[in-house]
């Protein structure tokens, strides 16, 4: 960004040091937080009026006049497992070995197969996210 | 070991078999994007009367066992806490322990996200006291639920979809109990201040707007008014003053470092690029990276 010259309107949450100095160092106009992840997030909204408190309803909520989650231009979303088609598996952990993988995929329910193409990928990220 | 009540199973749309039933209440079965139709009118909460609350505003009641009672706590309620404080979380604990000791049962826990800091809740629902968890149920607390040890179904809500069954009045909490770091006496109550400071407290406001009986955890008491306040002490019912709410050092909990792993770090880059070169970053654009050390690391490349 700082090479091309870019500047963002708005950066999604969850805050962080990382996006706390996209704001101070003006690469983004507002930081739109719905959840807090660390202490220079913590500071940072309470300190600077271009880190705004939202909510799930503003945020996420489906069944309203439109949300944020349209308007966002990308999204980079932790998962345990990702489908060809893009479906998401944020839910359940992945904790396979090479040699256990193939005899619990054959235990597997159809549509788990059917879904992931047969190729599952590795578990990109340990810990647990919410 | 418990036996879930037989229920019909439906198949949906992505070609998955879901119960018709969950607890007892029947379920949309998914239909694809933008597909279902809701229909009726948002849940709301009682009409209140300010007779009822005191003229000077100071709404302190000594514990939250006295706060829980006075909201009529009985079998079968739904409690809902957030979980702002992470890991560092006292409150939620708090509450449902005091909510033991007046010999309830069977309540549902509506909790936004938990941490290895509430495995307390796990003796709770060995004992009757917790029958099952909506919302999220995370480390410990998932590892008990995917095991099938849970009595009730458990049920898995995305944060907009929290948000969305409360106001739907797919589920009706009876009781939010908040955990603020900074309040007034009359509930009024925000994150960003105070020495337990967690930030946003946008998880909690859907419960302050919705829920029955609403009362406030603070730490950090200041006199009337709170200002700013994300939590309006019109819709709260009890303050409760209690010496912590929990540990803010550990609002940094797994999910929020960098990683370190040379692949990860690939990744992030990566993504950085693909959003250089597909043209997605460009003035006034807009970017959700969440926790998760490769999220976070995608930043820094991006910057």
């Amino acid at each position: 960004m700082k090479q091309a010259g870019v500047k963002a309107r708005f950066v999604r949450e969850g805050s962080t040091k990382y996006l706390v100095e996209l704001l101070e160092e003006g690469l983004t106009d507002y930081i739109l937080d719905g959840q807090t992840f660390d202490l220079d997030g913590v500071r940072s909204i309470g300190s600077n009026p271009r880190h705004v408190a939202t909510s799930s309803f503003t945020s996420y909520n489906y069944h309203g006049k439109g949300n944020f989650a349209s308007m966002v231009d990308a999204v980079v979303l932790g998962a345990t497992e990702v489908a060809a088609n893009f479906n998401a598996n944020v839910v359940t952990p992945l904790r396979w070995t090479p040699a256990t993988r193939h005899r619990r995929l054959a235990k597997l329910p159809r549509f788990w197969m059917h879904d992931s193409r047969g190729s599952l990928l590795p578990r990109p990220d340990s810990g647990d996210r919410a | 070991m418990p036996i879930l009540e037989k229920t019909e199973m439906i198949l949906n749309v992505a070609g998955r078999n879901v119960p018709e039933t969950v607890n007892g209440r029947p379920q949309a079965a998914y239909t694809g994007v933008g597909k279902y139709q809701p229909f009726g009118r948002k849940a709301a909460p009682p009409i209140c009367s300010a007779a009822d609350y005191p003229g000077n505003g100071d709404k302190r009641v000594a514990d939250l066992e006295t706060a829980l009672r006075k909201c009529g706590l009985r079998k079968g309620m739904v409690i809902s806490s957030h979980h702002h404080l992470r890991d560092g979380d006292r409150v939620a604990l708090m509450a449902l322990e005091a909510a033991s000791l007046t010999g309830v049962k069977d309540l549902t826990w509506f909790r936004s996200a938990s941490f290895p800091s509430q495995r307390g809740a796990i003796p709770l629902m060995e004992a009757g006291i917790i029958d099952h968890i909506e919302g999220s149920m995370n480390g410990p607390l998932g590892d008990y639920c995917t095991q099938g040890k849970m009595r009730g179904m458990g049920v898995l809500r995305s944060h907009g979809g929290c948000w969305q069954a409360i106001q739907d009045g797919e589920v009706h909490i009876d009781i939010a109990v908040i955990a603020a770091p900074t309040a007034d006496p009359f509930g009024s109550c925000d994150g960003s201040h105070g020495k337990s400071a967690c930030g946003s407290l946008g998880f909690a406001l859907a419960d302050s707007i919705y829920a029955d009986h609403v009362i406030v955890v603070p730490d950090n008491l200041v006199p009337f008014p709170r200002l700013p306040w994300q939590i309006q002490g019109n819709n709260v019912d009890y303050v409760v003053e209690v010496d912590s709410i929990g540990d803010p050092a550990k609002i940094v909990s797994g999910s929020t470092q960098i990683t370190r792993s040379p692949d990860r770090l690939r990744i992030a880059e990566f993504i950085a690029r693909f959003l250089r070169d597909a043209g997605i970053m460009r003035n006034g654009f807009s970017f959700q990276a969440g926790s998760g050390g490769i999220a976070l690391a995608f930043v820094s490349y991006l910057k």
